[in-house]
Order: structure tokens, then sequence, then C-alpha cells
């Protein structure tokens, strides 16, 4: 299969294209040329190619997305759906790894490691249970190693994830995560939700406490 | 040199290394206690090895053997940037003048001794430039990699542009005019200030403001991972407060965001046409890959395999079926024509059946076979073959002739 041809056909399977799950592709996208004559063949079929901030991602838009409703509002049904146990997700990482750095695209997760904070904390190993139970992980187990092991391989398949190192189960982080924080700024921005500013004042009342 | 001097140089490397672990426990705990090392303490004292701030307090490494030990293992936790420009610009110019001074009062061997000095100070100076400088760029290089939150990282940068602001400050006191004036027409001094020193002042701005630059752009990605934390954690408080919680239908409004323009994923089948010949390496690992998962089916069949149940297996009465029949009719066919050469396939041909023409000669040579010995001398046969067009010394049987003696 030629460059474009790969392109075009992960691009309409719905693949979400960045640094650290299709690199070879994410190298070759960049390429200005050949965006243009993937980007001109899905606009023939009322698609476009679509970039995050920083050209951190690519995936597939429609092109009148008025058109498509439906599929859209489908689309953002899962969106909405997910967005609970994925942010879940990214605290209990951040959380495990004892850091105020949220998960960046890049950055390596040891299953094993992750594992055995998870089991050392019973608050992190509630988290766990909340999102492996949820309808998008759907996990059965309660048991935190088939738990995680759960979580972390429909992470895989939504593109969250991708399996680094197989033989020692390490785990990179893609940039989808961007497009999902860029989705959580909107609906934060929209809904007015003044996420950050309730946060900025649990901070004041935390240092009042101190 | 003379010669106690160097004595006593080496009898202080000597016990540098003598009392290496003691050192290095300083180093690394900050403080030694003297309980038990009271001699070495003091003769380490004696040599400005350790110091210590007050009688309360324990001994500590004097600034020198720790920046030693600091830039020999290349430790940057505690390396500073405190090179004070402004005094080392005050002593090359008082060596100047020293300088100047024994030239006009024809002092050779001074002149000779104050040159050497100032030739050592801008030696300093370069040197502590370009440490300060390597130093800063690899806090930035590994965006701060010492301090685990973003917060002390995001104090760092801020410590960080500081300094880079101190130092330029302090570049900025590098009079070149004055300095030249000074130089006047003496071309040692010319080539060591002008020309040494100036283009070291300018590669260390330049590099300094380039390091002003990464690290504005470095507290802007620190601040905005900053942002990122607090919004994630932001949603979750709120989440954990308001499960019920569903953001508005956005595809529904009138202007649709990109990020929420996704795709329904199209399942994109094909098939294989087996024709195409140029394909025929992909078909190869294709059937490959399904010989494999077959492979991988029957391990893991087996390996789920629990009591396997056993039913009765059915009596096959092959001489009952109808197949059995037909063959048995051609044989006797064959037989009632007396030794005439009967084909096979003429006959199949007369006959209505469902078999196909393969079927039918495979089942004439097996019901050659099944007859008993003496029944299978009574007939003759000969196989009509033709080769293979392609691959030689393959034959098909297109059909069999029989006939009886």
């Amino acid at each position: 299969m030629n460059t474009f041809e790969n392109i075009t056909k992960l691009l309409m399977h719905g693949a979400f294209i960045c640094e650290h799950s299709y690199p070879d592709e994410y190298t070759e996208i960049q390429n200005q040329k050949l965006f243009t004559k993937i980007n001109s063949y899905l606009e023939l079929i009322g698609m476009m190619v679509s970039v995050t901030n920083n050209d951190e991602g690519y995936y597939c838009s429609y092109l009148n997305p008025k058109e498509h409703v439906p599929e859209l509002k489908r689309e953002f049904e899962n969106v909405k759906h997910s967005l609970a146990p994925l942010i879940r997700f990214l605290t209990i990482v951040q959380q495990g790894k004892g850091s105020d750095n949220i998960l960046r695209p890049g950055d390596l997760i040891r299953l094993l490691e992750i594992q055995t904070i998870i089991e050392d904390t019973p608050n992190l190993a509630l988290q766990l249970t909340k999102i492996a139970n949820h309808g998008m992980f759907r996990s059965t187990s309660t048991a935190i190693d088939s738990q995680l092991k759960q979580v972390f391989k429909r992470l895989v398949e939504i593109e969250y994830l991708k399996l680094a190192n197989p033989t020692r189960q390490i785990y990179v982080a893609t940039s989808k995560w961007v497009l999902l924080i860029e989705q959580l700024r909107f609906i934060n921005d929209a809904e007015k939700l003044s996420l950050e500013d309730t946060n900025a004042k649990d901070e004041v009342q935390a240092e009042i406490i101190l | 040199m003379n010669s106690d001097l160097y004595k006593s140089g080496l009898k202080l490397l000597r016990s540098l290394g003598k009392n290496a672990e003691l050192i290095m426990n300083a180093y690394s705990y900050g403080e030694i206690d003297e309980i038990g090392n009271e001699s070495t303490i003091e003769t380490l004292t004696a040599n400005h090895v350790l110091w210590q701030p007050n009688p309360e307090e324990g001994m500590r490494l004097t600034k020198e053997i720790r920046s030693l030990i600091e830039k020999a293992l290349r430790d940057e936790r505690n390396c500073q940037i405190n090179f004070n420009i402004g005094s080392a610009i005050a002593r090359v110019k008082t060596h100047i003048t020293h300088y100047k001074e024994a030239i006009l009062q024809d002092r050779a061997r001074d002149t000779e001794r104050h040159q050497r000095d100032i030739n050592e100070d801008v030696y300093i100076i370069v040197e502590s430039l370009r440490e300060d400088l390597t130093s800063l760029w690899e806090h930035i290089n590994n965006e701060f990699g010492l301090v685990l939150t973003i917060d002390a990282k995001i104090r760092e940068n801020k410590l960080a542009q500081q300094q880079v602001k101190d130092i330029l400050e302090g570049l900025d006191m590098f009079d070149f005019k004055e300095l030249t004036e000074l130089a006047g027409d003496d071309r040692i001094l010319r080539k060591l200030l002008i020309v040494n020193l100036q283009r070291e002042v300018e590669s260390c701005s330049n590099s300094l403001h380039g390091a002003q630059v990464r690290l504005y752009k470095m507290l802007g990605h620190f601040k905005e991972l900053k942002s990122q934390s607090v919004l994630v954690q932001g949603f979750q408080n709120f989440i954990d407060n308001n499960p019920e919680y569903e953001p508005q239908c956005y595809p529904e409004q009138s202007w649709i965001p990109t990020i929420f323009n996704l795709i329904t994923p199209l399942k994109l089948k094909g098939y294989a046409d087996i024709n195409r010949e140029e394909y025929e390496t992909e078909f190869v690992k294709i059937v490959q890959s399904l010989k494999n998962e077959e492979q991988q089916q029957l391990i893991d069949d087996r390996s789920e395999s629990g009591a396997i149940l056993i039913h009765d297996q059915e009596k096959i009465s092959y001489e009952e079926s109808y197949e059995y029949e037909l063959l048995d009719q051609f044989f006797c066919y064959v037989i009632d024509s007396k030794g005439t050469k009967i084909s096979a396939v003429n006959y199949f041909n007369k006959i209505d059946t469902k078999w196909e023409n393969e079927f039918w000669l495979f089942g004439v040579i097996g019901h050659l076979d099944s007859l008993d010995k003496q029944a299978q001398k009574l007939f003759t046969y000969k196989m009509i073959d033709q080769q293979h067009p392609i691959f030689t010394g393959n034959y098909y049987i297109k059909d069999i002739e029989l006939w009886i003696h």
C-alpha cells in the first residue's frame, strides 16, 4: 500500500494520526504536498483533514458538517459518554505519579508500576473501579490487575495509548489527549463551568487552611 | 615555584585523597560531626577544606572544594550562577593600571607579573561566563527536571529568567570603549581585551538572548500544562459533585466546532481479486496469517478444552449407497461387453447422476481396488492421462478404459 492510500484509509477509518500513534504516517502527512493531495481526495467525498492546535494530531472531519448532523450527534454522544472516565483516568495517572503534571503525549506509563501504586492506594483503587465498571470499559472484574488491563486495552483500541513495549508492558500516551483537553476546554467555556476558577478557589482555601 | 610550596601542595592533595570518604560525606549531607575525627578535621580546616559557620553547627565544605566536586561530577543540583562581573571588571582595570605603571617605570619583572594577572583575569571571566551559560542551558534543556511539580518548574524558570537578566546587565558593564582606551596601542592588551574578551562577551550575550526566548516559551508551556492540569482537576471535582451533568449537544448548533466534527468511521471492506498477479505477495501474507490464526485457534481450543462429549458413531453403510449401485452397474456393463474396452467417462456421460467427472473416476479406481483378488484378475484397465501443461512430471487422469480378458 502506498503512503497516500495508507494515510487516507486510516483517516477514513476514524484514526487519529500523531507522532506517537502512527509515527511514520505522521511524518509523511506533514509534507504539505501529500497533505493537500489527501485533503483534495477527501473533499471529493465530502470529508476533510482536521488538525489539532500545534499540529499535534490529524483526523477526519465532514466538509459540510450541517449535512451530517445525525452522525455528528452520534459521535458527540461517544465523546460525552467517555469524557468523565477519560478525565478520571488522567487524574488516576497523575495522582499515581505523585506529581501535579498532567499526562502528556509521549509520556510513558508502565502498567506494572501504576498497578503497584493503585494496589497500595485504596482511594486510587476506588477510582479505578469507577472507570473500569463504566460502560466505556465494561470490566466485570473486581481485581485491580484485570480492571487495569481492560482499561488499557480499551484505551489502546480508541488510540489514547499505544503499546510501546509489549514484553515490559510499557504504554505511551498519544496526542489524542490534546484533542480531549481541547474538547473539555471548549465545554468549559461554552457552558461557563468556570472549572479553572473553582479549582483556584479550592487552592486558595487550601492555603488558608494551611 | 619554590620547592616548599610544591611540597605543601602535594601534602594537601594527598590529605584530600586520604579523607575522600569524609569529604564526600560532608558533600552529600551538607555537614559532618567532629566526633572521632578531631585531628583530621583540624588539618582539613587549616587547609581551608572544611569550615564551621559557628560552634553549634557541624563542619561544612568550603565553597571552593564544594564547587570543585560539583564541577567534576557535573552535579548541577547546587551549581549556582553567582559570578560577579562587576568585581571582575574592576580587577582587570586595576591590574591594567599596575601593568601600565610598571611599563612606564620600566620595571620588567613587575610588567611580566601584571601581564600574567591580566591574562588570568580575562581567563577567569571567560571561564566563568561559559560555566554559567553551560549550567543555565543544562537547566533549560532538561526542562528543570530536578524539580517535579509544575509550580516548582515555573518558579525555577522565573529564577533562571532573573539570572539571565542579571548576567546580561553584567555584560552591559563591559565598556569596550573604555577598555580600548585603556589598552591604547599595547598589542598584547588589545588582543586580550578587545579581540578575545569582546568576542566572548558577544557570543555570551547572543546565547543569553537565545536562552531568554527559550525560557519565555517554556514558561508559556508550563503555564499551559498548569492550566490543563487545573482544568482536568476542576472537571473531576465538578463531575464528582454533579454526576448527572451533560453538556449540550454542539452538533445541533448553527456552528459546529472542528473538535467535535468527527466522522463516523467508514468500514472499508474489500475482496481480493486473486487474478491480480501483482498482489501475489500480499495474498501469500494474508493466507499465511490465516494459517497462523487457525493454529492459534487450535491452541486456544486445546487450552480451553473441558470434557468432550463422545457420541456413538453412525454406521456408514457404503454398500447400500446409490453411488455404490452405480459403480456396480458399470462393472456389470463391462462384463456384459465381453472384452470390449469401455471408457468410464463415456459411460458416465450417459448415466444420470449428480457426481462430477473426477469423483466418478475416483470411484471407479476405488471400486476396482475394493474387489477381491480373484475378481480383480478378471479386469484389465488402462489409465488415459494427460501431462500438466506447465509442470512436467504431473499427470491428470482423464479417463479409464476397462475391459475383461
